[in-house]
């Protein structure tokens, strides 16, 4: 599984790659949460090369989103079919705002900013 | 000498002088307390020694000696089986047939009198060097085990918390009722539970909680648990996930959740009345073959938004009817192509069971998906309960 990070405006776009489980959302969150402690608190998540995710997986995303609180947020984008289907059936699409392309997650205006 | 902590060392000679000259030679290193050197004058001392000082890392030995000589004192290493303890032999000039025996008794290595402390040096210090990495490699497989432990823990906290006895109520003629948890090999915290309610009132729960190990078998227990003591209190089924929710955001430090699929049958009449928190939603094979998902999903899942509320919906099944409920280690089963089982094949394998008594459809269903994943390491645990519905017979 590969991540990548680079800013995009003032978004920190994370961008995961293949599976997101129980074997490596660890290693994921402990990375978002480095650059949570180092001040940066936008963050989109670009899932267009996520193919599976595990509900360890999810879980980093909540573990983030409970994180930031009202003071950041994490968008999430480009949601593959099998992906947003796992978001919709679990009610993290209540949650969590997806975007279907990169430009309108980074772009959005959120209420916190 | 490169090392982070004291390399304590047992030095064994008859020459009287030989305790002055090591003191002498590695006076440094004893200065600066990189070494610390225990003696004694022959194999059989150096055993009482050994004894003494558990904490021993390498030997010096000589081989000529009183009482007990160097390759006696070997042999009697071996018995005392301490295989991190390396010995570096000290012989004569030449003397080739003593040393070849050291080598063979397990000597790590040698060197010749008169001592090159120089050469000794770079002796002592491969052989600490080879110490240090067996005792973390040790270490590493000592943490290993105790990981597998947690994990046979974490197996049978699941495994064990969940009803296994079938029939289950061998009394009621008006359903047919078998569940099964085939648990991965890295533990997840999938769980199933019914209960009779009262009378005519059955409760079915699938549930599957987030993450795996310990923590998701303890997050799992506590979850079913509360589930549980709302359930039979004969509550709806989506008030029972509301406080049930409720309940388990109070104890949430750690951003667990669990999905929950809670319905209640009456067994009577045949009404299905349910509610789903984030959980992927069961079928219903009808008489005819025909399968059907249920309606309601997308609602979020528990632990995460105290008092949010869930909805109640209702169905019907008919004499005949099965309703099957299942985790997604079923749909999600992967083979070494990466593919899923997914719905499309599970509801085809449903629908040619639709004779089939409970037991049957689970079995089936379990064997479907290991013919499938074709010796894929299974990842998540494949849980699934499946009811027969008979009415009144």
């Amino acid at each position: 599984m590969d991540c990548e990070i680079i800013k995009v405006k003032n978004e920190i776009v994370i961008s995961i790659n293949g599976r997101l489980d129980a074997s490596n959302s660890n290693d994921i969150g402990s990375q978002i949460v480095e650059l949570i402690d180092n001040g940066n608190l936008n963050f989109v998540a670009n899932l267009e090369k996520l193919e599976y995710i595990s509900s360890a997986g999810l879980r980093v995303f909540l573990f983030i989103g409970e994180k930031l609180g009202d003071k950041g947020h994490i968008h999430l984008c480009c949601l593959q079919d099998q992906i947003k289907e796992v978001f919709i059936i679990s009610g993290f699409s209540s949650i969590f705002k997806l975007f279907d392309d990169l430009d309108s997650a980074v772009s959005y205006e959120n209420d916190d900013s | 000498m490169k090392s982070d902590r004291i390399i304590k060392i047992l030095a064994i000679d008859d020459e009287p002088d030989m305790e002055e000259l090591i003191r002498q030679q590695f006076r440094r290193e004893i200065r600066k307390k990189e070494m610390e050197f225990v003696f004694a004058k022959n194999g059989a001392e150096a055993l009482i020694r050994l004894n003494e000082n558990k904490d021993i890392d390498m030997i010096l030995s000589d081989i000529n000696m009183p009482e007990m000589d160097g390759l006696t004192f070997l042999s009697k290493l071996k018995e005392i089986n301490r295989p991190l303890l390396k010995t570096i032999m000290v012989s004569a000039y030449g003397d080739m047939d003593n040393i070849r025996t050291a080598m063979n008794r397990g000597a790590f290595d040698f060197v010749m009198k008169p001592i090159n402390f120089d050469d000794l040096e770079i002796t002592m210090n491969k052989t600490i060097e080879q110490v240090n990495k067996l005792k973390s490699a040790e270490k590493d497989h000592s943490q290993l085990l105790s990981i597998k432990h947690e994990l046979d823990v974490a197996r049978e906290i699941q495994t064990s918390i969940l009803p296994k006895t079938f029939p289950a109520f061998p009394e009621k003629t008006e359903f047919d009722l078998y569940a099964a948890m085939d648990a991965a090999k890295s533990v997840g915290g999938d769980f199933y539970d019914f209960f009779m309610i009262d009378e005519e009132r059955l409760g079915l729960v699938i549930a599957d909680v987030s993450g795996k190990g310990i923590p998701a078998a303890l997050f799992m227990a506590v979850s079913r648990t509360i589930l549980k003591t709302q359930a039979i209190t004969g509550l709806p089924a989506n008030e029972c996930l509301i406080r049930t929710n409720d309940s388990l955001c109070l104890e949430n430090a750690n951003s667990m959740f669990v999905t929950v699929f809670y319905a209640i049958l009456n067994i009577k009449t045949g009404e299905l009345s349910y509610a789903n928190a984030g959980h992927n939603p069961p079928y219903i094979l009808r008489k005819n073959g025909t399968v059907e998902m249920l309606a309601g999903m997308g609602e979020l899942v528990i632990a995460v938004i105290k008092g949010i509320k869930y909805s109640l919906y209702n169905e019907k099944l008919a004499p005949g009817d099965v309703l099957y409920l299942f985790t997604d280690g079923v749909t999600e089963a992967m083979n070494i192509n990466d593919e899923l089982f997914n719905e499309a094949r599970l509801v085809e394998v449903l629908s040619q069971n639709k004779d089939a008594s409970a037991k049957q459809i689970i079995d089936a269903i379990v064997d479907k998906v290991k013919d499938f994943v074709n010796g894929a390491e299974q990842s998540d645990d494949i849980t699934a309960l499946a009811l027969r519905y008979k009415g009144k017979v």
